[in-house]
């Protein structure tokens, strides 16, 4: 949406104020399994009646985590967007599969999360991408070899690749980055550290 | 630029309260072409905006479809109608046949000197990425990170309003490779 901009000698509104905050903070989140995923940023919630088409929020998040010790696991992720965490409302889901790194290894990990409204209303239509990267720790960094490797990624829409989301705008809306492994080991360790959540405009 | 900053008891100015904003839109633009084309949404930073230091930053992102003929593709930055920096090219052979992808590009751009001949620099980071199951360096589940910026410092006159867009280009049509952008999210960030 157009930002609304302050004029000098006119009174300051709250539509002026409001349009742009931020608030992060140190919780951490911890996933370990396939049956039940889990978030991996604090949930943040977009208030009802908060989006104006155009609106954007902003998710930044990143951590540590651990491949597994014995059987190679990958890690899916995606938006969680809708007003509860289920799986039907987890989007965009990718997943970095369980070659990409050597078994025992330690990784970092961030990634940010878009989401703008297209249109809203009870039907209302978003556009849900974002991107991040996966780095092994340990060992000095050579794409496309386990032991040494590092996994960019993007999100993109839902379900396909071309359609947008919906979540009833006039509702609140739960937005997260979600995440769960590909099987289940409880060696394999994916934690959130920090999140960032942002209204953009 | 310096931090427009309120104090205490003083009368806040439009200065202040308009230093940070952000614009967005969910409009989808698809290229095709083999020539340079205007992917994202176009956002300008108004004349005289710019001082010494103030930052702006272009965010873009959608999908694409690898050609039934693979060809390279490359991101470029369009800025007041110049091209201050172009992406490395993503080779052709980084993804399968009729793949289907994710991609994110991020721009930051940062006012050296303002004026008729302002001076910049920046730098953008991008994604394109397989849909699922990635394994970095195979076609069929790959993903390509990547990085660009302008080595030499970037001219353009910031007494004139600056439109600036992401652009896309594939090296051939043959194999109908498709890039579409979904969003698009200008910031002013200080």
């Amino acid at each position: 949406m157009a930002p609304i901009l302050a004029d000098n000698g006119t009174p300051v509104t709250s539509a002026e104020l409001n349009q742009r905050y931020a608030k992060g903070d140190g919780n951490t989140f911890t996933v370990t399994e396939n049956s039940t995923p889990g978030y991996l940023s604090t949930p943040y919630v977009i208030p009802a009646f908060d989006a104006s088409v155009g609106t954007a929020y902003r998710i930044t998040c990143g951590g540590w985590g651990t491949w597994a010790t014995t059987t190679h696991v990958g890690v899916m992720l995606g938006h969680v967007f809708g007003s509860t965490y289920n799986l039907a409302n987890q989007f965009n889901i990718t997943s970095i599969a369980s070659s990409v790194f050597a078994l025992t290894a330690t990784f970092r990990w961030k990634c940010t999360l878009f989401a703008v409204a297209v249109t809203i209303g009870e039907q209302a239509t978003w556009a849900l991408n974002g991107y991040g990267c996966m780095t092994q720790s340990t060992n000095n960094v050579k794409p496309a070899t386990a032991a040494n490797n590092t996994c960019n990624f993007a999100l993109g829409g839902p379900s396909g690749v071309n359609t947008l989301a919906t979540a009833s705008s006039n509702d609140a809306i739960i937005f997260a980055l979600g995440g769960k492994m590909t099987l289940t080991d409880v060696t394999q360790v994916i934690t959130t550290t920090y999140s960032l959540f942002e209204r953009i405009d | 630029m310096g931090n427009q900053l309120a104090t205490a008891g003083s009368t806040l100015t439009a200065a202040q309260l308009n230093r940070c904003y952000g614009q967005a839109d969910g409009t989808s633009t698809t290229v095709t072409a083999a020539t340079t084309t205007q992917l994202s949404s176009s956002y300008s930073i108004p004349a005289n905006d710019a001082q010494a230091g103030t930052a702006y930053r272009l965010t873009g992102g959608g999908w694409a479809t690898w050609g039934s003929t693979q060809q390279n593709l490359t991101f470029a930055f369009s800025f007041g109608g110049g091209t201050p920096f172009t992406s490395p090219v993503i080779d052709s052979t980084a993804f399968a046949i009729s793949l289907t992808l994710r991609w994110v590009v991020c721009v930051t751009i940062v006012c050296v000197a303002p004026g008729a001949s302002a001076t910049w620099f920046g730098s953008a980071e991008g994604v394109i990425s397989a849909t699922t199951n990635l394994v970095p360096g195979t076609a069929a589940n790959g993903t390509v990170g990547f990085g660009f910026s302008n080595k030499t410092v970037a001219t353009q006159d910031s007494t004139a309003a600056i439109a600036m867009f992401l652009q896309g280009k594939w090296a051939s049509t043959t194999g109908a490779s498709t890039i579409t952008n979904t969003f698009t999210l200008f910031e002013k960030v200080n």
